[in-house]
């Protein structure tokens, strides 16, 4: 037998090989989708009943997922509040700005408020949403991760 | 914030990106204000197209917004290479140099807790009565302080 003939017998070999596969394969199909289609069912009965229990109040309702510690209440005390301004007023009187055209302008770091960095971002943050200050962009050329520069609001803009 | 820590557009207020274009000079390109936002480095050279494109398109999204709610507006250059720049508009000018007169802060000041069903009241009525413009930066800036107040719960 030359070298096609071996090639022939080959191919006959592999396509019934391919053939039982592809039926192998068209029934796990529809094992798969008669399955699925039972566990859908399955869960839905499940809600259905668990439904039932919650409305008799034999079931909890689920607890609400807790927001993430980003979302957590953002609240400053009164002293800390005038230090932070205190510190803008300072740093402006200074003349300086942290962002080209912007006098005034500054980051946190660049304020000598007496209160705890952490105590001064949240200033920022609570300042910022009650429009005291504003946000003026981040500050470039800034060797690691860029920090916000802010502004007092002024409205002779 | 986005999660990677990284600042985004949604992190301003409309109030605050019309300010930074007054900080500008009032005539802004896209990729000028892009760099104001994102603190892109000032030297010639940098360069980081992933990073420039995806933040002109964000920058240029949102401002296409303002222009529709009327607090921006842009003009493109008839001459090649067709440059748009952005202005504040008159009504948006206007917005943001404004204030309430001190006698209208100290009543608000002084409004007690229980005055504030009222209170809303009179901030809805002037809104139904706003104009189209103003009713829209009043209603965004509405929204902006109840997401506020969700968050503090």
């Amino acid at each position: 037998m030359g070298k096609g003939g071996y090639v022939s017998m080959n191919n006959g070999t592999l396509d019934s090989l391919v053939e039982e596969l592809n039926r192998i394969l068209v029934q796990a199909e529809a094992e798969v989708y008669t399955r699925q289609k039972a566990l859908d069912e399955a869960k839905k009965e499940a809600q259905r009943v668990r439904a039932m229990l919650r409305a008799a109040g034999a079931l909890e309702a689920e607890p609400k997922a807790q927001p993430k510690s980003a979302a957590r209440p953002k609240r400053i005390s009164e002293e800390t509040r005038q230090l932070v301004l205190d510190a803008i007023t300072e740093w402006e009187n200074g003349g300086l700005g942290v962002i080209p055209g912007v006098p005034g302008s500054f980051t946190v770091a660049s304020l000598e408020a007496e209160a705890h960095q952490s105590s001064v971002n949240t200033a920022m943050h609570v300042l910022r949403e009650e429009g005291v200050i504003r946000a003026v962009g981040l500050v470039p050329n800034s060797p690691r991760k860029a920090p916000m520069a802010y502004a007092r609001v002024s409205h002779e803009q | 914030m986005s999660s990677n820590g990284h600042v985004q557009i949604a992190d301003y207020s409309d109030r605050e990106i019309l300010m930074m274009m007054l900080d500008l000079g009032g005539d802004v390109t896209t990729p000028g204000l892009a760099a104001r936002i994102y603190g892109w480095p000032l030297e010639a050279g940098w360069e980081d197209a992933e990073v420039q494109t995806h933040g002109h398109r964000c920058v240029a999204q949102r401002l296409s917004w303002m222009r529709r709610f009327g607090l921006v507006e842009s003009m493109v250059e008839v001459e090649p290479p067709h440059t748009r720049t952005w202005q504040v508009s008159t009504p948006g000018k206007s917005m943001i140099g404004a204030e309430l007169p001190r006698v209208v802060e100290a009543g608000l000041l002084r409004a007690t807790d229980t005055a504030g069903l009222v209170l809303a009241n009179r901030i809805g009525e002037r809104l139904v009565k706003a104009g189209e413009i103003t009713g829209t930066a009043m209603r965004r800036e509405l929204q902006f302080q109840i997401t506020r107040r969700k968050r503090s719960r």
